[in-house]
């Protein structure tokens, strides 16, 4: 009887063990889970940050453009809003390229400010037509894009043309 | 030890051991309990994960750039098509043209055609280049000059974004606004 009983706690130990092995091996699943899931979110987070700074730069660039020097429209020293120079815009357009052409100091200089983008303004009325300011996409795949709307004036027969500036940035 | 249980009459062994045996019959009752009640608070849990995970997806949060992109082109393009020479109308701004619609006498006609058929014309055609050609949906309208033209406009409980340029008239304005759909 004594023997009995001892088998019969002796199982009940080893039941009792099966059931600590059960509860860890539960509870080792559910921390590997919640880490991989906290390791998911943090990655999503991480994106999310990137794609926020991304898009931050690309805001301050589009903003910078609309009233760069180099482009911008001036009467007598005062500014004119959303406005391309018909003739500055020729002319910078040359410069950027043929300083690509050559690897000079210039083109450098638009690189570091313009990094990786693409800039082309397009005259949509009256006599469509365009110019590439600065073509630099790289290899990179992701790519923010907008098209602004401007006037294109020609100072010398003192006309306003509308058209779109595009500007693609790519990160 | 295992003597049939004569009091109910079958033979089920008596004393300890079918205490013992009661005994566990009720534990394994009772883990059988405790399991349906983990299921039952795991399915809750992943239902309120479902939820939350769903309600996410559904509502993006307000994204930025197309908030900016979105106000950029409202203003903007008020401002570039009110200062666009007309080349179908001796090059005259089209501000000048609204102006000239929104008056009671018309003084301006290009070419056979009054001014408000010219700014109804050309508003057309420079929308129809830029924002439809954007899938941008949006309302635009001419106050004075009674001029609407819309592309998929969204109702008005949408979130929008509002362009608007005021052109003076003598006596009184004459106000434009762009409503973008976000």
């Amino acid at each position: 009887m004594i023997g009995d009983m001892r088998t019969r706690a002796d199982r009940k130990a080893q039941l009792q063990m099966g059931e600590t092995v059960f509860v860890v091996f539960i509870i080792i699943i559910i921390i590997v889970l919640g880490l991989v899931f906290y390791s998911k979110v943090r990655e999503v987070q991480l994106k999310e940050m990137q794609r926020a700074q991304r898009i931050s730069n690309f805001i301050s660039l589009a903003h910078t453009l609309s009233s760069w020097p180099e482009l911008e429209c001036s009467v007598k020293e005062t500014r004119d809003f959303d406005c391309i120079d018909l003739i500055k815009l020729g002319i910078l357009g040359d410069f950027i390229n043929q300083s690509k052409e050559t690897d000079s100091y210039a083109f450098n200089y638009y690189q570091d400010f313009l990094r990786r983008s693409d800039i082309v303004v397009r005259e949509i009325y009256p006599s469509p037509q365009s110019w590439t300011i600065y073509r630099n996409p790289g290899n990179r795949k992701t790519r923010d894009a907008v098209s602004l709307p401007v006037n294109i004036y020609d100072p010398i027969s003192k006309k306003y043309a509308f058209g779109v500036l595009e500007l693609a940035v790519y990160e | 030890m295992n003597e049939p249980n004569d009091s109910d009459g079958t033979n089920e062994p008596a004393g300890p051991v079918k205490r013992e045996r009661a005994k566990t019959r009720n534990l394994s009752r009772k883990a059988q309990l405790e399991m349906i009640g983990i299921i039952v608070i795991v399915i809750i849990v992943v239902t309120v994960l479902m939820i939350y995970l769903i309600y996410k997806l559904n509502n993006p949060v307000n994204d930025v750039r197309t908030v900016y992109i979105n106000g950029e082109i409202a203003t903007n393009l008020l401002i570039t098509l009110t200062k666009t020479n007309i080349a179908e109308c001796h090059d005259i701004a089209l501000s000048e043209l609204i102006t000239d619609c929104a008056k009671e006498y018309h003084s301006i006609t290009c070419f056979g055609k009054s001014s408000c058929e010219m700014v109804n014309a050309s508003l057309h055609e420079l929308v129809s280049m830029t924002l439809v050609d954007w899938n941008v949906r949006f309302r635009l309208f001419v106050e004075g000059a009674d001029i609407e033209i819309l592309n998929d406009f969204c109702d008005a409980k949408a979130n929008k974004i509002r362009g608007f340029t005021v052109l003076p008239l003598n006596p009184g304005q004459s106000e434009i606004t762009l409503d973008i759909c976000n």
